[in-house]
């Protein structure tokens, strides 16, 4: 079993896809939706995907052939390291504990595996550091 | 017993023997303070964090005809207007009105101003018999302006109390991001490097005392703003806010790895600067105090969903609890983030061991002694 994240986008032709049901009964995929939001260019989901390797590449070509826009998402959280000063304001708002800080360095280590992309640390940095392009 | 002349004679013949504060903890540990006294000519100190009362004092130059500036902006953001025709002030918490989605401030020009960047100046005057100019509009770099530094009126704040939240509501506050119901807390230190947590009751730190600010080489100008003595002790430190430092220095030796514009996210725009501070190390007991560590230095927990001055003490954690992640409240683990880079006011107090290693940057006795009274008044507001 593995474990991937995909960010996918959906316009005015396929928004209604019932996309988890659609994994789990025809492809045998746990599905987590991680983040699912509607705008006005259309629809974006973050979703997790566990399963074996040859299911969710099945799964990544079904869903691209019904006309949703699929994209390995595996760096949801963007860090400009040239404006993070490692202050570690973002350590404690963020639920899944990504930000850990180096015990040796005291850099503030994000660890990708565990980001849910939730955004809760956005806004929580005092120098913009961290965007999360959707 | 030294002196500050046999220390700079030692610093002068590159034979100075300098650890920073964190280093120094396990010598003092293993050998004592007297032996380490002896070792020991100077601990270097660091920090860098949010220190919303700074700012930098500029001069443009006169532009031909000339203007008496009374309107000033920086890249959109206020500056002082009531100085002498092309002086100003510009504070780092000032805010430039639609900002764009995050708020850009005076913090954030400063920082553009020492990274070499062209900062755009629109001005606006009367227009008198002797500067007829009623507005300017050009661009600026520090380079070409006659002087620009920093003159902070309060620094280095000796303690700060840490930060939570118990309404059920996420706050926004100058001590970041609250999460609801206490689920998170927020301290700003560097604790144990932290310059007044190393000479608590200022022995060796004075008026005139040489410093690091900003990559650059400043001054202890005065006490700083709401400075106090009076603040309850623990290990011989103060456990809530107390001594503060009025800080100068030179803005074109500054560097813009130590100085850098911040949004606090719905509080608004500050400052963030590294500070070091050298300490002679001139008898046993200027050694023991510097070698004090985040297991020994306390700050109180206090709520800031409570509105009014006096906020409740919810309990008294040391930096090393704080630093490790979470601490223990009543039973409940509550997650900790520093605001304040501990990464970088270790680099501070590098920086500036090297700096007096390499015979660069002697001591000075301070010229005058910073006061050993002195209480916050509040406001009251009368009708």
């Amino acid at each position: 079993m593995i474990q991937k994240r995909y960010k996918l986008k959906f316009s005015e032709e396929n928004l209604q896809e019932s996309v988890a049901y659609i994994l789990v009964s025809k492809f045998n995929i746990q599905p987590n939706i991680l983040r699912a939001e509607v705008r006005d260019d259309g629809g974006v989901m973050v979703l997790e995907m566990k399963g074996r390797q040859e299911d969710i590449d099945a799964s990544v070509v079904y869903l691209s052939d019904a006309g949703i826009s699929i994209k390995a998402f595996d760096k949801q959280i963007l860090k400009d390291l040239d404006k993070c000063t490692d202050c570690g304001a973002c350590i404690s708002v963020c639920p899944t504990k990504c930000f850990t800080p180096d015990p040796a360095t005291w850099e503030i280590v994000l660890n990708y595996d565990k980001c849910i992309a939730c955004g809760a640390c956005l806004n929580a940095c005092p120098f913009q550091a961290l965007t999360l392009p959707l | 017993m030294k002196t500050y002349v046999e220390i700079n004679e030692r610093i002068r013949q590159k034979k100075a023997v300098v650890y920073t504060a964190e280093e120094v903890i396990d010598l003092v540990r293993s050998k004592g303070a007297e032996k380490a006294a002896e070792k020991v000519d100077v601990v270097t100190t660091g920090t860098f964090g949010a220190m919303c009362s700074s700012g930098a004092f500029l001069n443009f130059g006169h532009s031909d005809p000339p203007i008496r500036m009374t309107d000033v902006r920086l890249n959109g953001v206020e500056a002082y207007g009531g100085l002498a025709a092309v002086d100003t002030y510009i504070g780092a918490t000032a805010t430039r009105e639609n900002g764009g989605e995050f708020g850009y401030g005076g913090g954030h020009v400063i920082e553009e101003l020492i990274a070499g960047n062209r900062v755009r100046l629109r001005a606006w005057g009367p227009g008198t018999d002797c500067y007829v100019r009623k507005d300017i509009d050009t661009y600026i770099t520090l380079d070409d302006i006659n002087e620009a530094y920093l003159f902070n009126p309060r620094n280095c704040y000796q303690n700060y109390a840490s930060a939570t939240n118990t309404l059920d509501r996420t706050l926004y506050t100058y001590m970041g991001k609250l999460l609801p119901r206490m689920k998170n807390v927020t301290y700003s230190t560097s604790g144990q490097l932290s310059p007044l947590l190393n000479d608590p009751h200022l022995e060796t730190i004075g008026g005139g005392t040489r410093i690091f600010l900003g990559g650059g080489e400043g001054y202890v100008a005065w006490q700083g703003t709401q400075y106090n003595v009076n603040a309850p002790e623990r290990n011989g430190v103060p456990t809530s806010g107390a001594r503060t430092l009025a800080l100068i220095g030179d803005m074109k030796q500054m560097d813009r790895e130590y100085v850098r514009g911040m949004e606090m996210y719905r509080y608004g725009t500050s400052l963030a600067i590294g500070v070091g501070i050298p300490i002679p190390i001139l008898n046993a007991d200027v050694m023991k105090r510097a070698a004090i560590s985040d297991e020994e230095l306390y700050t109180n927990l206090v709520d800031y969903s409570v509105t009014e001055k006096s906020r409740a003490i919810l309990g008294q954690y040391s930096y090393a609890e704080l630093r490790s992640g979470s601490i223990d409240h009543e039973g409940h683990k509550i997650r900790t983030s520093p605001l304040s880079s501990y990464r970088k006011a270790r680099q501070v107090a590098e920086k500036l061991k090297d700096w007096i290693e390499n015979g660069e940057f002697l001591l000075t006795e301070p010229t005058f002694k910073l006061p050993t009274s002195g209480e916050v008044k509040p406001l009251e507001v009368r009708r």
